[in-house]
């Protein structure tokens, strides 16, 4: 009788054991398992309206607080870059548009939908395309893996965020209004001044490197931002922290992928030349690439 | 005795059964326009091919953070953040169309002022819950304005010598 006990308790450990194993895996590598749209819930394509439209408003908010750059090459430019990255991305449904704004701070946005949105000081910062495809990734991932929605169920599951969106934006009643208005300044809150989660951060970075190996964009361009900014102490958005275990987990995803050693586009000539047509960045900048330290 | 002996050997045999078929095989769509499978996890390895957005397959299993599949008779693998379980959702279309233009006639409509995407919001309603915080909507019709043509596409990838 103990022997079928045995034998009864290692077959169930065997049927279990995908599940069991699954889950220590995910408590240990949290934002690597998150990578994985296979283990995602499903969405419907209404809850894709509602996010889009919830994101128009945001992508209007801050329209309102920062000025588009005039430079129309400069915006083709980033766009073309960013859908060359979108090409690759799991969310075809979305069509995202990459927005360059006039500011001071070195940072980029993104809303739900797909609004993605880079300063005229994050640029001035980068050296070559592969670094802006980088940071246009970084931003894309926190789209597609719908980092906000999911923020702003605060303690539901991912599919009730979205739910709750379109009972907002379904009703025209006065508590409907302020709910969604509500929601809209939490949203707002989060990408200019609160950040990301760190677990949402570290996911983001992880699909970047990704996104950009297989748009054929060298994945170290993130890196070499990252450092680079990381080193900088004035005008760094306060949403960018935490420089140190961001670099470490991004050089673990490069290795664990075996992309860290990856040659792949720079794309130098061509981000410089995009560069130097933007009228809105500051020509004192410009001058001081060439002549390092020549202009105070 | 000897039954329970059978119907514990039986529930055996079919845990097992079930561990070896259920958690290894599942129905995926591929999402993005194109993905390429490789003959190795790893993004360095060699191509067997290429399967667009929406191609159906079952796959045999994991391999970190790579999903297995059978592709023309070869083992390949696909990066499982690549794939879903349901096909890719259909183009929005509500993104496309402009708000309406907020001149002061508008915004007395009802129905004309309800700007794209906010369902039941008049302007005149959004611009008040938004306690004076400015949202410019005639910036989001330029940025929505912009398109990149598959043409232009293909040639600025080209020239950044990707394929």
């Amino acid at each position: 009788m103990k022997l079928w006990s045995l034998f009864l308790l290692t077959a169930l450990l065997f049927a279990f054991q995908p599940r069991i194993l699954h889950a220590v895996e995910n408590k240990g590598h949290d934002w690597r398992s998150r990578a994985s749209v296979a283990d995602r819930d499903t969405y419907s394509e209404s809850d894709t309206d509602e996010e889009l439209n919830f994101g128009r408003e945001i992508a209007a908010r801050l329209l309102g607080q920062f000025k588009l750059s005039g430079n129309e090459k400069l915006q083709k430019y980033v766009n073309l870059v960013g859908t060359t990255l979108t090409r690759n991305c799991s969310r075809t449904e979305l069509d995202f548009h990459f927005i360059v704004i006039e500011s001071s701070e070195i940072n980029a946005y993104s809303t739900p939908g797909g609004y993605v949105f880079v300063t005229t000081a994050v640029l001035e910062k980068m050296e070559n395309e592969a670094e802006l495809a980088g940071v246009l990734a970084h931003e894309i991932a926190h789209v597609t893996e719908r980092h906000i929605v999911k923020e702003l169920s605060l303690k539901g599951k991912e599919k009730s965020a979205v739910s709750s969106i379109a009972a907002l934006l379904g009703g025209a009643s006065k508590s409907a209004e302020i709910a969604f208005s509500q929601a809209v300044d939490k949203a707002v809150d989060l990408i200019l001044r609160d950040g990301y989660k760190k677990e949402d951060e570290m996911q983001a970075d992880a699909g970047a490197v990704l996104l950009c190996a297989f748009s054929g964009y060298d994945p170290s361009g993130l890196v070499t931002f990252l450092d680079k900014v990381g080193r900088i102490k004035d005008g760094i958005g306060k949403t960018y922290p935490m420089y140190d275990v961001r670099l470490a987990t991004l050089q673990r995803v490069m290795s664990d992928e075996g992309i860290a050693g990856m040659k792949l586009a720079l794309n130098t000539e061509r981000f410089t030349k995009a560069m130097m047509v933007d009228n809105s960045v500051n020509p004192l900048n410009l001058i001081r690439k060439v002549i390092p330290g020549g202009i105070q | 005795m000897k039954k329970r002996s059978v119907l514990l050997a039986a529930l055996s045999l079919f845990s097992f059964m079930f561990s070896a078929t259920a958690f290894s095989e599942e129905a995926l769509f591929v999402q993005p326009y194109r993905v390429k499978i490789y003959a190795r996890p790893s993004i360095v390895s060699e191509v067997l091919g290429t399967v667009d957005s929406g191609f159906r397959f079952v796959s045999s299993g994991r391999e970190g953070n790579w999903v297995k599949l059978d592709f023309k008779g070869k083992q390949g693998f696909i990066p499982a953040v690549q794939a879903a379980k349901t096909p890719p959702l259909g183009k929005n279309t509500s993104q496309s169309e402009p708000s309406p233009k907020l001149s002061v006639r508008a915004r007395a409509s009802s129905t004309t002022a309800v700007v794209a995407g906010m369902k039941g919001l008049i302007y005149e309603d959004r611009a008040r819950i938004t306690k004076g915080e400015r949202s410019d909507f005639e910036a989001l019709d330029k940025v929505d304005a912009l398109k990149i043509s598959p043409d232009e596409l293909k040639v600025f990838q080209l020239e950044g010598g990707k394929q």
